[in-house]
């Protein structure tokens, strides 16, 4: 009988001494629950969200597969709750200060649910920015099949990247206005965006980032 | 001179409603802000609470229903969904004797006082049932047009049928699934 598998990204050659202590916790704590770690491999390089969780699929060895971020610690098994019919989002627990945290870190995918319905509209995602799990969240609320968890995943609270909250930074935008344009197909909520041209700021069209862009030349 | 006041007067206007939109998108995102926080803070705190007495019927349906809401807090009455769903919990912890957590307390007063501007709240109110010619009638609500039940019979078609598509793919794919 094949083990259960974890897939979540090994980036190698690492930049940070955090995250590289991260993956190797990750590793240990999958292998500690008699779970088989599947890493994607991954440089510094940011890689696209649909590609992980492509490779998560393809690696599936039962009825569903399961994805987390790299720098969580598993503290229990996923796999307990896998029905083969429902999404199942994972809210980590900060450490030390034990509160849960809105965002989720980790999905329990049914492979039937990624074939019939997820892989049919991906959202060019970055993994590693932000609002990748607004997506797959209201996917699976969108067809009545979502539930959340608390309690099986633990995270070393750190600085936030600039590409999870940073409106500037251009993985954020782009990670937006790729949600946005998914929602819009798809009836769910869209990220509100104001207008607020004068700094060059808050709107997230590519206009805004070309005339960033100049001014940033010309200075 | 004119064409001049013209181009003033029109990056004014432009100025002025550029404000005003700023002005609006910046209540709607602290509307959803609010509303997804108190969808969260109602599953956290049915996920810390597991000897509160509810069965799990409604320990899911509460969930579900504050999950439903938050596809899209703007819209199909997503944020009055988690509002109710957050209500039916602080009644049924109020009734057992707990303590509500201040932050669920302060969500529910804010989204209670703001949603009534996007979203139609529907008042609680008594069901006033009457009897007219040997039938028990409800004398309230909207007058049924022609074709209304022809409609509801429809949609309710369409979406047990869309449903019957996606569990026979998904016990199809199981079954391809299965070693």
């Amino acid at each position: 009988m094949p083990k259960n598998r974890i897939t979540f990204q090994w980036i190698d050659p690492c930049p940070g001494q955090r995250l590289r202590d991260a993956q190797a916790r990750l590793s240990e704590s999958v292998s500690g629950l008699e779970l088989e770690p599947s890493v994607f491999p991954a440089g510094p390089q940011m890689v696209k969200f649909a590609d992980v969780l492509g490779f998560a699929r393809e690696r599936s060895a039962g009825q569903s597969f399961v994805w987390c971020n790299s720098d969580v610690t598993l503290t229990a098994d996923p796999f307990v709750l896998d029905d083969g019919q429902t999404v199942r989002g994972f809210h980590r627990r900060e450490v030390p200060s034990g509160e849960f945290c809105g965002g989720v870190d980790m999905y329990l995918i049914p492979n039937a649910f990624w074939d019939g319905v997820l892989s049919k509209d991906l959202p060019d995602l970055w993994c590693g920015a932000t609002h990748v799990d607004w997506w797959l969240t209201r996917a699976a609320i969108l067809k009545g099949r979502y539930t959340s968890h608390f309690g099986f995943i633990d995270h070393l609270s750190h600085p936030e990247s600039p590409a999870s909250k940073k409106q500037a930074d251009p993985l954020y935008r782009h990670n937006i206005r790729e949600y946005n344009r998914w929602a819009r197909r798809n009836g769910a909520g869209r990220v509100e965006q104001g207008i607020r041209f004068p700094g060059i700021g808050e709107s997230a069209s590519p206009i805004t980032d070309y005339v960033k862009r100049g001014l940033l030349i010309s200075r | 001179m004119k064409a001049a006041l013209l181009i003033l007067l029109a990056i004014a206007a432009s100025l002025f409603l550029a404000g005003k939109y700023n002005g609006l998108v910046r209540v709607r995102r602290r509307l959803i802000t609010e509303a997804l926080m108190l969808d969260f803070l109602v599953r956290r705190t049915l996920h810390l609470l597991p000897d509160l007495s509810l069965d799990r019927p409604i320990r899911h349906e509460i969930e579900q229903l504050a999950l439903a809401g938050s596809a899209d807090p703007l819209a199909h009455d997503g944020a009055a969904r988690i509002l109710a769903a957050a209500e039916r919990l602080r009644d049924l912890m109020e009734a057992s004797g707990r303590e509500i957590p201040p932050e669920l307390s302060e969500r529910i007063t804010f989204c209670r006082n703001v949603i009534p501007a996007y979203q139609a709240l529907p008042e609680p109110d008594d069901v006033n049932v009457v009897m007219k010619n040997g039938f028990p009638v409800i004398p309230r609500g909207l007058k049924r047009k022609r074709r209304d039940t022809v409609k509801a019979i429809k949609e309710d078609r369409e979406r047990r049928a869309a449903s019957i598509s996606l569990n026979s793919t998904i016990r199809k794919q199981q079954k391809r699934n299965l070693p």
